[in-house]
């Protein structure tokens, strides 16, 4: 593997006593700013660290996303936990046990190359020196940088299997794994009252709505935001659907346009940006596809919804001038930085430490369930205050996957090879996390603010997304990952849009591959070669090759039959992933069988990669084939789970998940590489029985028929 | 105890007594009286099967069961499994590793033990991996780990399925 450079975590927190500690004996602290999503990335740093320290896992305390103490890596989010935040935690231990050895060798006066360091214990020779690393730990100035030429490559042994006690299973079923499972003595419990667009203003008085509350029940208004807060949680959730059903609100805003649910993407203005062209020899216009040879096909999805299990809930205090907030967020350090600047804290009186949520796919609720704790906290100092979102909050609350539309061409030359292809992306931007354009984006952060100030100015939800250098949005993917000779991509960028959009898993790769994997399978129909030959003639990469290739073996495809096919590398960048979907289209579309085959260079945790990649395969078969949330003015219309149906038990396919050999190659993350290609085998297989591309999702029987029969 | 709002109920073999509003949602009174926080609320609507607790034998939502319909019932909460979590459902989970986030496993558990419980004694049998399927439903998991959690059960049903995760396991260690 070639010399990498150390990860960019390392470059604001460059000291070793940012990432790690031996100050207990027996154990070692390590301190990351990636976070436990249930995506595994705590059990995969602690194999890290292990591995390098040589060291019983046990002996790992792995702390991340404390503000007080952990180095900011920025959001857990893009499949970057591992290439990145992974990379830190290794360069960190590797050269820490380099520096470990060299002291051993001065204690023992001998020769770095006869120590020999297992599980803390200091050998010289075969022989126990009595010396143990914390001992030695002690007389090191951990203050010191590390070493930038320190090498990242994997270690020589790799452990592939766990068998040790699931502990966070245990802790989990046991009932203290949970940011919900949070307990502190005074602790009461907390519901907001929030209306559907986050700039309406209370019409009620405060006292009017205190007298409709029952006993036991104390009302929190500052401004336009209402909670309520009770010892008893019961009581709260009671009093909180009460004064919902009072509804509250006059919703002040005057829509630009009011979006139609089945069209989510009409009547928006949109700005056109070129990301990214290749001309060969000869200028686009000369290049515009022929009427006969042209192929072309569109995809849209609607809005989706995180639809995470458990709901976002937080838990805050207001002590001694500290506020300090338990949150499921990905990002604890954006988080601090907008709670501090909404309520006007200094950034030091603001702590916030990540405790896990329910699974986490993307900018969820977490960051505004704890803006709302941390308000409520506010005014009831000493109180620690437990605020969780209502199922229906939950879903018509949280920000939004949003909507969009990608449309592709190609033009291909006499032998059906691609000559030309034009991808052209229709979408909003894909983030309004905390921080995202310099915004506090934080719901409440308007309800709080004072009338006729302009301070509301500055509370506005903020739109926009990361660049294509560093994996892109809306336009994430939407480079054909294949050998063109000239190709144009651009975005329609949608803005002031009345919902917020969320950064939901993938982003716009989902649709970009979709459309894109639509467009070579249809090409390759026109071109009259089988769907995989002509991915295999046009894909430069050998890993891209080989998981296709190994794809097509192991499911002994047939295309014949109605197998589909697809492919892709996660961000034109990161993992390798083929998928081959065996579908049964009759009334509805069932899928029986997948097999996804990825390369994500190499691998921490085999079984942690294949879950990721079983998971995103099932998560993304679901949003193709059943989900959508309808907008309704300012969020989703969908209030619980009988209006947004997700994939259930009789509807999940047998999966094959394999992983060709990345060993070797620096980690890519996994996380995210199977969401397209699966959605693209899936639907292919179905247009291939259907013999039509209907492209509008999700592709229930209403929804096709409404297509089909146009 | 004549007072009609006390409800006397049994949680994990060990007699209660709970004088809280007759229609509280059972949940509470597990997680914040007791707390039992192994149950989890999802949706406080029935419609998740995260809250999922066995009363009398039966699986049912604790999230839309009031308080006094317990009343001199037996509940079971995942609780109830450890902490030696020697349960075959348990150690079957385990071994497939049949969770991500483990936000909808109490309530999946709960479901299993109940239906292993009745198709054991002959009561109610599970016949294919499909009505084994049809079982879990309701319970809603967004991760996505459902064909873990079918390979880890199914055999409890003594019921094959022809895919497993040490297939795959295998395949990825021959070539290292």
């Amino acid at each position: 593997m070639s010399k990498l450079k150390l990860p960019a975590p390392l470059s604001t927190h460059g000291r070793f006593s940012d990432w790690i500690s031996f100050c207990d004996t027996g154990l070692v602290v390590i301190r990351s700013g990636r976070v436990e999503l249930g995506q595994g990335v705590g059990s995969a740093l602690t194999r890290i660290a292990a591995a390098e320290l040589h060291l019983d896992r046990s002996r790992i305390r792995l702390v991340s996303g404390d503000t007080r103490s952990c180095p900011n890596e920025g959001y857990t989010a893009g499949s970057l936990s591992i290439s990145v935040g992974g990379l830190a935690v290794r360069a960190v231990t590797r050269a820490a046990m380099i520096i470990l050895r060299q002291q051993a060798a001065m204690a023992l006066q001998a020769d770095p190359v006869d120590i020999s360091i297992n599980d803390g214990a200091v050998q010289h020779g075969q022989v126990d020196s009595g010396l143990t690393i914390w001992d030695l730990a002690r007389d090191i100035d951990w203050q010191r940088l590390i070493p930038d030429d320190t090498p990242l490559d994997a270690p020589h042994t790799h452990e592939l299997n766990d068998s040790s006690v699931p502990n966070d299973l245990l802790q989990r079923l046991s009932g203290s794994g949970f940011i919900h499972d949070l307990d502190f003595p005074g602790m009461q419990h907390a519901r907001v009252i929030t209306p559907d667009d986050y700039r309406a203003t209370l019409k009620q008085s405060a006292d009017d709505l205190k007298a409709s509350l029952p006993f036991g029940v104390t009302l929190i208004n500052v401004e336009n935001f209402l909670a309520v807060v009770s010892e008893r949680e019961e009581l709260a959730v009671a009093a909180a659907e009460s004064l919902h059903a009072l509804s509250p609100w006059s919703e002040t805003r005057e829509l630009e346009s009011v979006p139609d649910s089945n069209h989510p993407l009409e009547g928006y203005g949109y700005q056109t940006e070129v990301d990214y062209i290749v001309e060969e020899s000869e200028n686009l216009d000369g290049c515009e596809p022929v009427e006969e040879t042209e192929v072309s096909v569109c995809m849209e999805r609607p809005c989706i919804s995180h639809a995470s299990i458990g709901p976002g809930c937080a838990v805050a205090v207001f002590r001694d001038s500290t506020l300090q907030i338990y949150s499921h967020s990905q990002g604890v350090f954006a988080l601090r930085n907008s709670i501090a600047t909404m309520l006007d804290l200094a950034v030091e009186s603001v702590e916030v430490i990540h405790h896990p949520g329910a699974g986490c796919y993307g900018h969820n609720s977490a960051d505004d369930v704890a803006a709302d704790a941390a308000i409520t906290a506010m005014q009831l100092p000493d109180v620690p205050i437990r605020m969780q979102y209502s199922r229906a909050d939950e879903f018509c609350k949280s920000p939004l996957g949003p909507a969009m539309r990608t449309e592709s061409a190609a033009r291909l030359d006499a032998n059906g090879k691609l000559a030309f292809v034009r991808v052209s992306v229709t979408s909003p931007p894909h983030s309004s996390r905390p921080g995202t354009e310099g915004a506090m984006n934080l719901r409440s952060a308007m309800l709080i603010a004072k009338a006729d100030s302009n301070e509301r100015a500055g509370r506005i939800i903020k739109q926009g997304e990361p660049p294509l250098a560093s994996g892109g949005g809306s336009n994430r993917n939407a480079i054909p990952g294949y050998r063109i000779p000239a190709v144009e991509v651009v975005t329609n960028k949608i803005h002031n849009l009345p919902y917020r959009v969320s950064s939901l898993r993938s982003l716009g790769a989902f649709v970009n591959v979709l459309s894109i994997e639509s467009l070579m399978d249809e090409c390759a129909i026109r071109a009259n070669i089988d769907s995989a030959s002509y991915r295999l003639q046009s894909v430069d990469s050998i890993r891209g090759r080989s998981v296709i290739e190994r794809a097509v073996e192991i499911s002994g495809f047939r295309e014949s039959h109605g197998d589909g096919i697809a492919y892709a590398q996660y961000k034109n960048m990161a993992g390798y992933c083929a998928c081959i979907a065996r579908v049964t289209v009759e009334e509805e579309i069932r899928v029986e069988k997948l097999w996804v085959i990825a390369d994500v260079g190499e691998i921490i945790n085999p079984d942690g990669v294949r879950a990721q990649l079983e998971g995103g395969a099932i998560q993304s078969m679901s949003w193709l084939l059943y989900e959508q949330a309808p907008i309704a003015v300012t969020g989703t219309s969908v209030t619980g789970w009988d209006d947004y149906p997700i994939a259930t038990f009789t509807q999940i396919p047998s999966i094959h998940i394999e992983l060709t050999d990345g060993y070797g190659q620096p980690p890519l993350g996994c996380g995210e590489a199977s969401q397209g290609p699966v959605a693209a085998a899936i639907y292919n297989a179905t247009c291939r029985q259907l013999g039509a591309r209907p492209g509008r999702l999700p592709l229930t029987r209403e929804r096709l028929t409404e297509q089909l029969l146009r | 105890m004549s007072n009609k709002n006390v409800v006397e109920f049994v949680v994990n073999g060990q007699p209660q007594v709970s004088d809280v509003a007759a229609d509280t949602p059972l949940i509470y009174v597990l997680r914040n009286d007791l707390k039992l926080t192994g149950t989890r609320f999802g949706c406080g609507a029935g419609h998740c099967g995260a809250c999922t607790v066995i009363v009398d034998g039966v699986a049912i939502q604790s999230c839309n069961t009031p308080l006094n319909a317990v009343a001199g019932k037996h509940v079971r909460t995942v609780e109830s499994l450890l902490p030696d979590a020697s349960h075959p459902v348990l150690q079957k989970l385990f071994e497939e590793k049949a969770w991500q986030c483990g936000y909808c496993i109490a309530g999946i558990v709960m479901q299993a033990v109940a239906a292993l419980e009745r198709h054991r004694c002959g009561d109610s049998i599970i016949n294919s991996v499909d009505e084994l399927c049809q079982l879990l439903n309701d319970n809603l998991c967004r991760c996505g780990a459902h064909h873990r959690i079918i390979l880890a059960l199914a055999p409890l049903f003594d019921l094959s399925v022809k895919t497993t995760q040490s297939q795959s396991a295998e395949s990825l260690s021959k070539r290292q």
